[in-house]
């Protein structure tokens, strides 16, 4: 007979431990755990069979694989943590004899130094791995870059994060390779593509942040450190593929003065390393006077005098230079069955061109970071703004000639206070030092910034005109989301994508409303309605635009209430529309005994058949649409008839989910109906 | 800026002034040390500011000077860079100032009869008369071409054919010339489609107006064309690459050389075929490789010595891949596989770079060295055909010279670079097309890849200048010459 076996040796009890276990197995403290499952990305697990894996105890805790815990066992890390619970204990014991200056001799001498390096090796065996990992790294550290520094957020630490969050727009400024962005409410997502792998983050918008208390800041900063060290390495990486230097040249005094971005300067690693002694007394002589020297600019000035004449004289003629014009094949696919390769909608290049050619100004209220970032890594090479924004711009002149687009963010005043055309008496006002607020400089385009957003989305420049200061501006969409066939798309049209008959319908509908309001009279309610209708549809649009780019589930909450919403306004038209045309007949025969009835009755005959008159148009609309409706139900009904169970059930799925997605549709056209009508009133 | 606001703007670009940091990597043109930033105005241009740096320098006689902002020359004023590049003028601009290029203009064309492949110079200055510490006399320079009707040409510098090749029919080439190269200042190596490998006794009158080559050695191994040779005169070395995937290292000597491999000599194949007897009436010494290096998966472009140390040999392939050699044990050192496909090499020793011309039509520089921790430092582009031939500068280490098949030759500056989204990218300094082209009257013609007028081979001297050659069927020497040469 076999032995018996017995229990907990094998099996889910084996291969689960518990929290509090591997805490003891550990011999760490449970914070020290949590970041160490932190550093090594080592995550709870949800057993299959509690029971079994708890080994029939009921108390509700986490567990953990066993091989994860055993693979912590020999982690250098928590050598370190040991180090350091020893230490605290022994400054403990000094500042328990009253030794102060032995425990700060401790502190400052004794603490182990943690060292991530070897955890980054591990996790990212090959630097794709790293790449695409950087979602979240960049989302958490462009947030520390912009919280403000208290007890728990050092400013060492925030002053890491910016300096590691510009390198690395730097790089993408080098590479071209932002390709989209979007302003939803949380903050402003961008989407780069490095060496093929979109990452795509997320950075807040500049407000004065409150830090409350709710969040645990120190689960973030054992992220911050290990997504500090990433990035260090990451940035390290990209820049030395390009042969630049890391890490680049850092300008204190300019980052002091606001400059961010342009504090930084890129270098090339020049190939003669042979540094020869001139270029260590260069080094040492830019170091000791960056000041002028008065003798040699003097020597200066007299040559250029004797030479400043012949300045206007091209010497050499400029060499053509043959641009590199490598365009990325097009793959086609060559039967209409065959596998469409997925192709990139931008390149580097045309991304690079795209906002090359001009000169930006961004005003004073309008939000110069994003802008800088977006505006340099699209190609833009002049950027300046107000010298309230800080240093680092082309021109803080805004009166400068050479500015081709002034990016404002400030409603339009009264046409009265404004040049109403470009005069040339203007153009002396236009001089002034200081420009007014408001006022208009010829020759440049004014634009807001949703301009920049969607010229980078779609790749090219679009109208200016749409986005003119003080201008309703067009549907600021997710670049993420694509149209679908039969979805609402807030882009096209109404007309494009109604249904056949559907305006009809709803004109007449809306005829009758009106009418009923009239009666009712009650205007100004009906103004309210509408106001709140917008304003609800734009905050819907945006949440279901991200979502859909960031494939975030749980979208469906606020979907929900919404449909709820809507379901007491509109529920009422569509199923009176359905009775209608289904009891056509019943209708022709009340009809026509109230007809008679009124002729018993000796009422004028106009009165009557006026009044059904308006009724039998409706009528008829909704009957042709329902017939036809019919119609192809029947069809598809007898279609149905002959398809197995199985293809049954899944085209009758198929078809419950369109008919939600359209419905959906023309809940969202029907409220544009209603905006544009109110528009047009 | 405040003064700058307030006058119109063509008043405030004259007057406006842009701080300078002036500094040179070359000892003998540096400023004193103590010369901090200046200012200038940003009308400048590069003339004004060459005049500048001249007068700072005290130079009786004025260097040209050209001037790289951020690894590009400055060829419009400073205040169109400015503007072009959007730096603030209130910023430190550093500028690097290197002696200028003169323009290297055509002197002279040698006609040919068929295409030419390759040509060498023999002049106090090249490495086959500096090594064997031989001189010169002025205008008494060699050019050497080894063309596709099988003969090597000798010719002065007065376009005069010193002395020719014999033919097959009296022990010379069977096929026509890839390569060929002055070993010392009488011998000359040359290979070809005849997969053998030929050192000739070169011979001269007294008066130089007639000479002799004569065969000295046949060496046999390659079972394929060869592409290419190098070599190394002090030593007695050849390096080969040939098209059967292997590199050949030879001896030029005799007594050193083992004997030929019997199956691929020619009277081999004459005892077993009946093919019209080619060999010549003269009999040559036949020997074979000291080693045959093979490892390379496809055709070998070119294989070249170390410039430092002869035991070290580097390969470029069709493979796409450079390798080290160490010539002594005849075995791979190192391999660093790039993207395309490699058809020329050349050695920029002061830089520990290996400059590769590639099928990609650019030019990769890649650092040999195991610690490098990128293969390609840095890229030339330019060239819109495969570039096939590589020569350095004899008077700047930062110089680089390249033939391609799109008809042109253009020199290189590898300070000239930016920092691209490519990684380090440089462009041309000067492009030098040919001649026959413009002969024709179609130089505005632009000719898909170079057709007819393809550059073989390139090589410069410091004497004699750029000679290059090409499918035109003609050598041709371009150099800088003028008023401002002395420099």
């Amino acid at each position: 007979m076999a032995k018996i076996k017995k229990k907990g040796t094998s099996g889910q009890a084996k291969n689960y431990i518990t929290r509090t276990q591997a805490v003891r197995k550990l011999q760490i403290s449970l914070p020290d755990f949590r970041r160490l499952c932190i550093f090594k990305g080592i995550y709870p697990r949800e057993p299959r069979n509690k029971k079994k894996a708890a080994k029939n105890s009921t108390a509700s805790t986490t567990f953990y694989y066993t091989k994860d815990i055993q693979y912590l066992l020999h982690e250098p890390l928590l050598r370190k943590f040991r180090d350091q619970k020893a230490l605290s204990k022994k400054i403990a014991r000094s500042l328990g004899r009253g030794e102060v200056s032995d425990a700060a001799r401790l502190e400052k001498n004794h603490a182990p130094q943690l060292t991530l390096d070897h955890i980054i090796k591990e996790r990212y065996p090959t630097f794709i791995d790293a790449l695409r990992d950087l979602d979240d790294a960049l989302s958490l550290l462009f947030l520390f870059a912009n919280l403000p520094s208290t007890a728990h957020v050092p400013p060492k630490t925030i002053a890491l994060c910016q300096r590691l969050c510009h390198e690395f727009q730097h790089y993408l400024i080098v590479t071209n390779s932002l390709r989209k962005s979007f302003l939803s409410i949380k903050g402003i997502y961008y989407q780069a593509t490095i060496q093929g792998q979109d990452i795509m983050w997320l950075v807040p918008y500049r407000f004065v942040q409150r830090v409350n208390g709710d969040v645990d800041y120190r689960i973030m900063a054992t992220f911050v450190d290990f997504y500090t060290t990433l990035l260090g390495f990451v940035n390290f990486r990209l820049y030395s593929t390009l042969g630049l230097r890391y890490p680049p040249k850092f300008d204190t005094r300019s980052d002091e003065n606001g400059a961010e971005l342009a504090a930084f300067t890129l270098e090339g690693r020049a190939v003669g390393e042979t540094t020869k002694a001139i270029e260590g007394t260069k080094q040492t002589s830019s170091t000791a006077n960056k000041e002028v020297s008065q003798d040699v600019q003097a020597k200066v000035d007299k040559v250029i005098k004797s030479a400043g004449l012949d300045q206007t004289k091209d010497d050499q003629a400029v060499q053509a230079t043959e641009e590199s014009t490598e365009e990325i094949d097009k793959f086609e696919p060559a039967a209409p069955e065959a596998d469409t390769l997925l192709q990139p909608d931008i390149s580097g290049d045309t991304a690079g061109a795209l906002f090359a050619p001009f000169t930006f100004y961004i005003s004073r209220e309008a939000p110069k970071a994003p802008l800088e970032f977006i505006l340099r890594s699209f190609g833009c090479k002049r950027i300046g703004w107000d010298a309230v924004l800080g240093d680092g711009a082309f021109t803080h002149d805004e009166t400068d000639t050479r500015i081709t687009h002034q990016i404002v963010d400030r409603p339009a005043l009264p046409e009265s206070s404004l040049p109403a055309v470009p005069a040339a008496s203007e153009n002396g006002a236009g001089a002034v030092q200081k420009v007014k607020p408001g006022t208009r400089i010829p020759g440049r385009t004014y634009i807001q910034p949703q301009w920049i957003w969607d010229c980078i989305n779609e790749g090219k420049l679009l109208r200016p005109d749409l986005y003119a200061p003080g201008a309703t501006l067009p549907p600021h969409l997710s670049p993420w989301v694509k149209p679908t066939r039969g979805a609402y798309d807030p882009r096209a049209s109404l007309a494009e994508q109604e249904e056949e008959g559907e305006a009809e319908i709803a004109a007449e509908e809306e005829e009758e409303d009106s009418d009923e309001e009239m009666e009712e009279a009650t205007d100004g309610k009906k103004v309210d309605a509408k106001a709140e209708d917008s304003a609800e549809e734009e905050n819907e649009d945006e949440d279901d635009s991200v979502d859909g780019g960031m494939d975030v589930a749980g979208t469906d909450d606020d979907e929900d209430e919404s449909e709820e919403e809507m379901e007491d306004e509109f529920g009422g038209f569509e199923e009176e529309a359905a009775s209608e045309s289904e009891d056509e007949e019943e209708s022709a025969r009340t009809q026509h005994q109230k007809e008679l009835e009124a002729e018993a009755a000796g009422l004028p005959f106009s009165s009557s058949s006026a009044g059904g008159d308006s009724t039998k148009k409706k009528s008829s609309q909704a009957k042709k649409v329902a017939s036809k409706k019919r119609k192809e139900e029947e069809e598809l009904e007898r279609q149905k008839m002959m398809m197995s169970r199985k293809k049954r059930k899944l085209l009758e799925k198929m078809m419950y989910s369109n008919k939600k997605q359209s419905e959906e549709a023309a809940k969202l056209r029907s409220k544009r109906r209603k905006l544009e009508k109110g528009a047009e009133k | 800026m405040s003064e700058g606001s307030n006058s119109t703007s063509a008043a405030a670009s004259t007057q406006r002034q842009v701080r300078v940091q002036l500094t040179s990597k070359q000892e003998d043109i540096a400023l004193p040390e103590n010369t901090g930033p200046i200012l200038v105005p940003t009308g400048l241009r590069r003339y004004a500011l060459s005049t500048l740096v001249n007068n700072l320098l005290g130079n009786d006689k004025p260097i040209p000077f050209e001037f790289l902002i951020n690894g590009s020359f400055l060829r419009t004023s400073i205040d169109e860079y400015l503007t072009a590049n959007g730096i603030s003028a209130e910023t430190t601009l550093e500028i690097e100032y290197v002696r200028a290029l003169i323009p290297p203009l055509h002197i002279a064309s040698f006609e040919h009869d068929d295409w030419v492949s390759s040509v060498d110079v023999l002049s106090t200055t090249s490495p086959a008369a500096s090594l064997a510490s031989a001189t010169i006399a002025a205008g008494q320079e060699r050019i050497l071409s080894g063309s596709y009707d099988g003969l090597l040409r000798v010719w002065n510098m007065s376009s005069q054919i010193v002395a020719t090749s014999p033919s097959a029919a009296d022990g010379g080439h069977t096929a026509s010339i890839k390569a060929a190269k002055f070993i010392s200042p009488n011998s000359i190596v040359s290979a070809g489609l005849d997969r053998t490998v030929r050192v000739w006794k070169y011979s001269e009158d007294g008066d130089g107006f007639s000479g002799k080559i004569a065969p000295q050695l046949e060496l046999y191994g390659h079972k394929g064309p060869i592409n290419s040779l190098s070599v190394h005169a002090p030593s007695n070395r050849i390096l080969s690459a040939s098209s059967d995937h292997s590199i050949g290292f030879w001896s030029t000597k005799k007594s050193d050389a083992p004997a030929a491999p019997e199956d691929l000599l020619p009277s081999a194949a004459l005892r077993s075929s009946k093919r019209r007897k080619l060999n010549s009436s003269v009999t040559i010494p036949q020997r074979g490789p000291l080693a045959l290096l093979s490892s390379h998966s496809a055709p070998v472009s070119a294989a070249i010595f170390d410039s430092n140390d002869s035991t070290v040999g580097y390969s470029a392939s069709w493979d796409h891949s450079l390798r080290t050699w160490d010539l002594v044990t005849a075995t791979l050192v190192d391999t660093r596989t790039t993207s395309h496909s490699l058809l020329s090499l050349e050695h920029l020793p002061e830089h520990h770079l290996l400059a590769a011309g590639t099928s990609a039509r650019h030019i990769t520089l890649i650092d040999p060295r195991v610690s490098a921790t990128t293969i390609a430092a840095m890229t030339l582009r330019g060239h819109t055909n495969a570039v096939v031939s590589l020569a350095r500068d004899p008077k700047s280490s930062y110089g680089l010279i390249s033939g391609s098949h799109d008809g042109t030759c253009r020199i290189w500056d590898i300070r000239a670079t930016k920092t691209d989204k490519d990684g380090v990218v440089g462009e041309s300094v000067y492009s030098i097309s040919r001649k026959s082209l413009e002969e024709q009257g179609k130089s505005e013609a632009k000719r898909i890849g170079g057709e007819g007028v393809k550059v073989f081979g390139v090589a410069w001297d410091g004497t004699v200048g750029i000679v290059s050659a090409g499918e035109d069927k003609r050598i041709q020497i371009n150099r800088g010459e003028g008023v401002l040469s002395s420099a």
